[in-house]
């Protein structure tokens, strides 16, 4: 088993690495972050650069990656600029679902954009009424002559704004079988009738999110992205590869962090030493690393079993779970030795604190990873 | 079988010509052997090198209109054919690395660039200079003649002028190179005479100096410390904000003042060599991890726009 | 009207990683090897050039056995040029400038005809900034250093050299041999495609035997290494609000005798 990078991928990290030290450096970040803006220019640099490619078919101006080396890109940014790697993450989904249910038309028009770095497409499946019970979704799609209007309300809608389109949820309300009822579409965000809220969250704040009030918004008709009715199966294809991408961009967070820490331990000094002397800091330290070291290799396993074409519908609920939990811990526990340094808003410890939380909760909760794990874990024991 | 050995200097920069002539007194001493120096200028200027001491001029002549200085590469390279010395010493300029390259190539010989000591020793000539971004010193030995060797200004103590010295001034032949460049322009530079050397204090600015319009803030906040205005090289060479006598670093300025104060200088070793032995570093940055917080005895993470204007203030106020 | 374009490059050792023994010397056992960063703007600067004149450009680099490196090949080749050629052999690990010019200058002899033979103003490691130079002599070519600038205008260049009092502007009749500084080009960042790319260019390597050179004499003879001393310094980080914090520091500068 050999657990090294190819030299492409060392080489591809190295350039990424140089890309964001120059042009999303903390210093920006953490302005951007203050001022809670959208990062503009660091994301069109990573578009130049061609890192939004990543995934995308020749064909549409891309360069083809494995799933492992898409891991990396994530976690690489997660690192240096997390909001970047977020905000990849939520394209990672929405890309996918394009490239394999977009007719030629919709991937034309969209995929190009992306490249070239507007927002990624915004998902809009949430409601006030259906959050993990997302097949409780009321958004109606009613068709009228080549048209098809829309009415309904998403939650929690992120990147919706910025966005130029998003991939919007509705459900045939007649149907019984919510699975069999639920239509994909491609609805331009510029369209009339779309009502924008900003939502004033805990963190993500260069990751804006959004209330969207939908009313008797018009689109053609062959913006229907895969077949009627089969919205739903549609959907489920692609959240394990965007739940990996968020892994990865929370195991990057966490490694900032953890250099943070240890960086202040070798040179805080108390009682005459520096606080990495004390065992009781070298305990919190070693118990991040192991935990870093634990949730890297999850999410290289879920991405090798995933480029090898293995089902990891079990094991990429567990590592989405384990890593929300530990990414955040190792945060915390950064944020402890900083002490009273680390709660200010000064230092970045804080920004990772608050964006990371909310990683247990969104993209599926914890509760959902536990529902998707456990009967299948059971299964397999007779 | 040579009878004598020389020691052989030359420079395009006058102003160098004493510290080369200092440099090679040392030597000279160690070798006993005779100084000459070759001047492409004015006769006043072979004159002036006889009064700082070196025996001998071989006196190319003044510059031809439309040619470069480094034209004089054939001329030097027939005489160094003809009469063998020991040692070649140059000014460590733009143009003296070229001339003591080419030279060096046309000779198979090769070069020891910017020494910062030169001794005799056993029959070797032994040469210090720093390697690995200034983080080194590597000290390399030669018999191999003769030894083209590059000196950077302020390294060596200048010899003194004595007008009543004498020497021998001998006009040299013009070998007319093979090749030459077509000199289309000269655009000066902001030339400005500044000895930062002799600075007690240096104010110096870096990268986090976001506009040229900064520099009027910042030449206040030096003159409120009574400070000369330095700088790293992307500031002289690449934005062109301020003249090249102002760079501190490797191939630059190099310092020792009571005070250097950084002002959105990262501390890159390239820079930091150039001013490491100065009395009491101060680093204002607003990069955590810059590089010359460890090389610092007082540092700020902060803003400089922040803070520069609040430390007016605050010394204003001790006042 | 292509432009066939050499450009030198080094391999040698990240001098942020020397580590300093208990008796002063040096180590660099643990840097990792990589392109010296001064070649990097040369690199752009001569695939620019390319592009511009549907050229072609061929790295070149001399030095020891470890330089036949994949990473290090792929990493050369991902940033635009078109082919690589090693000369890599131990006898060149100590090389001298003139050693190293001599070598490069067989090799680039071998790939002539050439338009433009570019370097670095020095390598990242030593920066004695002269192989460029002396290159460019052994060929009998026009060479220059402290290039910033350059413009093509068919059998010769206009280029911008950057002295000390001066900016001269100079027509260089082609071939020539240019040192280039850093702030010619920003380095292009090699993409996912380049990186991919790299791996299937054409890479030569060449012997001392194929370039006639039977024996090296060294000019030069290294005596030793050692760690210039560093000033112990203070460290003190003042914390806090900027008020504070600024005034705690015209105090300890008060102090010092320097305010």
């Amino acid at each position: 088993m050999d657990f090294r990078w190819s030299e492409e991928q060392e080489l591809l990290l190295e350039s990424l690495e140089e890309l964001l030290k120059r042009e999303a450096p903390e210093s920006l970040m953490a302005e951007l972050d203050a001022k809670k803006e959208f990062p503009d220019k660091p994301w069109q640099a990573l578009a130049d650069h061609g890192i939004l490619g990543l995934g995308i078919p020749e064909e549409y101006g891309g360069a083809f990656t494995d799933i492992m080396t898409m891991t990396l890109v994530c976690q690489a940014l997660g690192k240096h600029a997390l909001p970047l790697g977020i905000i990849y993450s939520l394209g990672v989904i929405t890309i996918r679902d394009i490239l394999q249910f977009g007719s030629e038309e919709i991937k034309k028009e969209v995929l190009g954009g992306m490249i070239r770095g507007d927002a990624p497409v915004a998902l809009g499946i949430t409601e006030p009424q259906a959050g993990s019970d997302a097949a409780a979704l009321k958004t109606t799609a009613e068709f009228d002559g080549d048209e098809v209007v829309f009415n309904g309300q998403k939650m929690y809608c992120t990147l919706s704004k910025q966005a130029k389109y998003i991939l919007l949820m509705t459900r045939d309300q007649k149907s019984e079988n919510p699975y069999e009822s639920i239509s994909m579409w491609l609805l331009p965000t510029e369209t009339p009738g779309i009502t924008f809220h900003l939502l004033n969250k805990v963190g993500w704040w260069t990751v804006p999110t959004y209330e969207v009030f939908i009313e008797n918004v018009r689109v053609p008709k062959k913006n229907l992205v895969g077949e009627m009715n089969k919205g739903w199966p549609q959907l489920m294809a692609n959240f394990e590869i965007e739940r990996l991408a968020l892994c990865a961009a929370s195991v990057g967070a966490a490694e900032a962090a953890f250099e943070d820490a240890a960086a202040y331990a070798n040179r805080r000094v108390q009682f005459g030493k520096p606080i990495g002397t004390f065992q009781a800091v070298q305990h919190i330290i070693v118990d991040m690393a192991v935990k870093i070291e634990n949730m890297r290799n999850y999410i290289y396993k879920i991405a090798w079993m995933m480029d090898n074409d293995m089902p990891v519908r079990t094991e990429h609920a567990m590592c989405k779970l384990y890593v929300a939990r530990a990414s955040f811990e190792v945060i915390d526990s950064a944020m402890q030795i900083l002490g009273g340094l680390g709660y200010m808003m000064d230092h970045r410890v804080q920004r990772l604190w608050r964006d990371i939380r909310l990683m247990r909760i969104g993209a599926g909760t914890d509760e959902i990873m536990y529902n998707i794990a456990g009967p299948q874990l059971l299964k397999k024991v007779r | 079988m040579k009878s004598q050995r020389d020691i052989w200097i030359f420079t395009e920069k006058n102003t160098l010509l004493a510290e080369l002539v200092g440099c090679a007194n040392g030597l000279a001493k160690e070798m006993e052997a005779n100084l000459t120096a070759l001047i492409l200028g004015p006769y006043s200027l072979a004159r002036q090198a006889i009064a700082l001491g070196v025996g001998q001029v071989f006196w190319l002549g003044e510059q031809r209109a439309g040619d470069m200085v480094e034209d004089c590469v054939p001329t030097l390279a027939k005489l160094v054919e003809t009469h063998a010395p020991y040692a070649f010493l140059m000014g460590s300029t733009t143009r003296g690395r070229t001339i003591a390259g080419r030279l060096a190539a046309r000779l198979d010989v090769t070069v020891l660039t910017d020494i910062k000591e030169i001794k005799w020793v056993d029959r070797y000539f032994q040469a210090s200079h720093l390697i690995f971004g200034g983080g080194a010193l590597r000290i390399e030995q030669t018999q191999v003649e003769p030894v083209i060797a590059t000196v950077v200004p302020g390294t060596f103590l200048p010899g003194q002028a004595d007008p009543n010295r004498q020497g021998e001034i001998v006009f040299v032949e013009w070998v007319p190179p093979t090749w030459q460049v077509g000199v289309r322009e000269r655009k000066p530079r902001t030339a400005t005479t500044v000895n930062l050397a002799a600075a007690r204090k240096v104010v110096c600015l870096g990268r986090g100096v976001a506009r040229k319009e900064d520099l009027a803030f910042l030449k206040d906040f030096a003159n409120i410390l009574g400070a000369e205005i330095g700088c790293t090289r992307p500031l002289a060479e690449g934005l062109n904000w301020l003249p090249r006598e102002r760079y501190i670093g490797i191939s630059g300025a190099n310092i020792k003042p009571d005070l250097y104060l950084g002002v959105g200088v990262s501390g890159q070793v390239q820079h930091t060599v150039g001013m490491s032995d100065a009395r009491v570093v101060v680093a204002i940055n607003k990069d955590k991890d810059a590089p010359i917080f460890a090389q610092a005895d007082f540092g700020i993470v902060g803003d400089l726009y922040t803070v520069v204007p609040a430390l007016m203030a605050a010394i204003k106020a001790m006042k | 009207m292509g432009l066939n374009i050499l450009v030198t490059v080094k391999f040698a050792p990240n001098a942020v990683d020397i580590e300093v023994k208990p008796d002063g010397s040096i180590s660099l056992e643990r840097a990792e090897w990589e392109i010296s960063s001064f070649d990097l703007p040369a690199i752009e600067a001569a695939v620019r050039l390319a592009e511009a004149t549907r050229g072609k450009v061929i790295a070149l680099s001399v030095g020891p056995a470890r330089i036949n490196n994949s990473k290090l090949k792929k990493n050369v080749l991902s940033r635009g040029p078109d082919e690589l050629v090693l000369v890599a052999d131990d006898a060149l690990a100590e090389a001298d400038t003139a050693v190293t010019a001599r070598v490069l200058a067989l090799a680039a002899a071998k790939l002539a005809p050439f338009d433009l033979l570019l370097s670095g103003e020095g390598s990242a490691d030593l920066y004695f900034q002269q192989v460029g130079l002396q290159l460019g002599e052994r060929m009998g070519i026009p060479t220059l250093n402290a290039i910033r600038k350059i413009e093509v205008y068919g059998n010769h260049v206009v280029v911008e050299r950057s002295l000390e009092d001066e900016i001269e502007v100079l027509e260089v009749p082609l071939p020539a041999a240019l040192s280039v500084t850093t702030d010619i080009e920003q380095p292009r960042l090699p993409t996912m495609k380049e990186i991919l790319k790299a791996g299937n260019k054409p890479v030569y390597e060449w012997s001392l035997t194929d370039l006639n050179l039977a024996d090296l004499p060294g000019k030069v003879e290294v005596l030793h290494t050692m760690a210039t001393p560093r000033v112990e310094r203070k460290n003190i980080r003042l914390q806090g609000p900027t008020e504070e914090a600024v005034c705690e520091l015209a105090g300890l500068l008060k102090k010092e005798g320097v305010l």
